[in-house]
């Protein structure tokens, strides 16, 4: 039987991604974990160097807070370490899948043009047969005339006896000789056929199984991945009357450029280049922390409005665009007509705000606790009835700040717009 | 607070080691930032673009957390120091009058 003609496909496809880029996010978060562990022995060893040159009320604070950031900092370098030796498993497992992949698609590739080509040759010998068989048949019919058989070979030897007769046995002794040169390319073309086909199944079973390895080889990355969560620590300092921290960094000219365009005057008291906090006059003291870039875009007599653009940052689930963070922040206020744009954020500290597209305007803020989410129970209150809309999940509300000031914290409890 | 004991030059110190650590944070999180997109095309994208996404958020933490520990020590050590000249300052006026 002849099988059906090959279809010339392959059948599987080459896992894609790059484990070479992979493999580089896994050294940065292995070098990021040796930072991160670095910095928990600087921070501890810090603190423990204070423990006798500095005694007294500011130092109980101190020390306490030293001890959360130290412990924030190792934990951060150990879901970096789960993250970079994950990436490395997952980069080397990937790799092995591209190679044997597309080694099995080389061969499969190979085998289904043997396949093919053993196809028409054998449905060539299998038509030189036919033909053959038919020809040997023809040769081999008695004498429609005469009724007489043809001559057979060994009649055939004398040929005075029958000339006739020896014309018709050579006849005979080709169309035979045609048959079995035909019969043994069928058979070969038949042995060549079975082998490539069995070659195409066993190069496609490999593809497939490289290619089924390297998804498997996603998933379990997928659930390390989805298991790293991270806790930032509590940020100093924020809400405390005068800035204690002085500008060191280069950005501090461009915070400077920024805090120009800001009426009544901005000095940048701390952060770094994409967290930053502004005292205003009059207002009080105001941070944003983010991971994109973030600046001061108005300002008016009690407020300025910060954009920060964060596209990584996700809020429940969803992609937004812009995350302020606001550390002390008694209340955050929409600027504009469009207060849909506020979302609520379960996030780290400090982040009390996030939007799709819209900035925000910090109106008022107020003395924060040391872990910056002063405050968030009004952002919350803002949030929450925005966050209905947007089906988010609302913010917490901690509760008032403890040391917030009775006329601000008054002032904090208000509507969020 | 009826009593405390500083060395300020030691909380100096302190201070100064403490510095360093929002600059590398800060560059880590850019590093970490340039990893985005090497996924793409595998399964495993979206949960490595998400915790490409949660180190951009956190990792600014905790270079404002490690900047605001320099400076609260650094500040603290300033004040000190200067309460130190203020009091020897002080002291010697008294002895001269």
């Amino acid at each position: 039987m002849i099988p059906q003609a090959p279809s010339g496909d392959v059948g599987f496809d080459v896992a894609g991604g790059d484990p070479d880029g992979i493999s580089a996010a896994a050294a940065i978060h292995s070098d990021a974990a040796d930072m991160l562990e670095m910095h928990a022995t600087v921070v501890a060893g810090a603190a423990s160097s204070l423990d006798s040159a500095w005694q007294g009320q500011a130092t109980g604070s101190y020390q306490q807070l030293s001890q959360v950031v130290h412990s924030r900092f190792n934990l951060a370098a150990s879901g970096a370490r789960t993250a970079a030796a994950g990436l490395q498993q997952w980069a080397d497992e990937l790799s092995r899948c591209q190679h044997a992949g597309k080694a099995a698609m080389q061969e499969c590739e190979h085998w289904l043009k043997q396949q093919q080509h053993w196809y028409f040759q054998l449905q060539d010998a299998q038509q030189r047969l036919t033909n053959a068989q038919a020809q040997l048949t023809a040769v081999s019919a008695p004498n429609p005339f005469t009724g007489a058989a043809p001559a057979t070979p060994s009649l055939a030897a004398n040929p005075l006896s029958s000339p006739l007769g020896s014309l018709s046995s050579a006849a005979i002794a080709n169309a035979k000789t045609a048959v079995a040169d035909a019969e043994h390319d069928v058979a070969v073309a038949k042995a060549k056929l079975k082998e490539a086909t069995e070659q195409v199944l066993e190069w496609q079973a490999k593809g497939r199984r490289a290619w089924d390895d390297a998804m498997t080889a996603a998933e379990t990355a997928t659930g390390m991945l989805n298991g790293i969560r991270v806790t930032p620590p509590p940020l100093a300092g924020f809400g405390r009357g005068e800035p204690t921290i002085k500008p060191s960094e280069p950005w501090y000219d461009h915070v400077l450029d920024i805090a120009g365009d800001v009426a009544g005057g901005v000095a940048a008291v701390a952060g770094v280049t994409t967290a930053l906090t502004f005292w205003i006059p009059g207002v009080g003291e105001v941070a944003a922390a983010t991971a994109g870039a973030a600046g001061v875009t108005e300002a008016g007599v009690d407020w300025f409005k910060v954009a920060v653009h964060d596209p990584g940052a996700s809020v429940s689930g969803s992609m937004v665009d812009t995350v302020l963070a606001v550390p002390g922040a008694a209340e955050i206020k929409v600027i504009g007509d469009a207060p849909e744009g506020l979302a609520s954020l379960k996030g780290p500290e400090g982040l009390t705000g996030a939007l799709k597209e819209h900035p925000v305007g910090v109106k008022k803020v107020v003395s924060g606790t040391l872990d910056g989410v002063a405050g968030s129970y009004s952002a919350g209150a803002t949030a929450k009835g925005t966050a209905e809309t947007l089906h988010s999940d609302p913010v917490e509300v901690p509760g008032e700040p403890a040391n917030a000031s009775p006329v601000l914290a008054g002032a904090a409890g208000g509507p969020g717009r | 607070v009826s009593h405390f004991q500083v060395t300020p030059g030691s909380v100096q110190d302190a201070g100064s080691r403490l510095q360093g650590i929002a600059g590398q944070v800060l560059s880590a999180h850019g590093a970490i930032g340039g990893c985005s997109g090497a996924a793409a095309g595998t399964p495993g994208a979206e949960a490595f673009e998400g915790l490409m996404g949660h180190w951009a958020a956190v990792l600014p933490h905790f270079a404002l957390s490690g900047a605001a520990l320099s400076g609260a020590v650094g500040g603290a050590a300033e004040a000190y120091s200067a309460t130190d000249v203020g009091i020897a300052v002080a002291a010697d006026g008294g002895g001269k009058r």
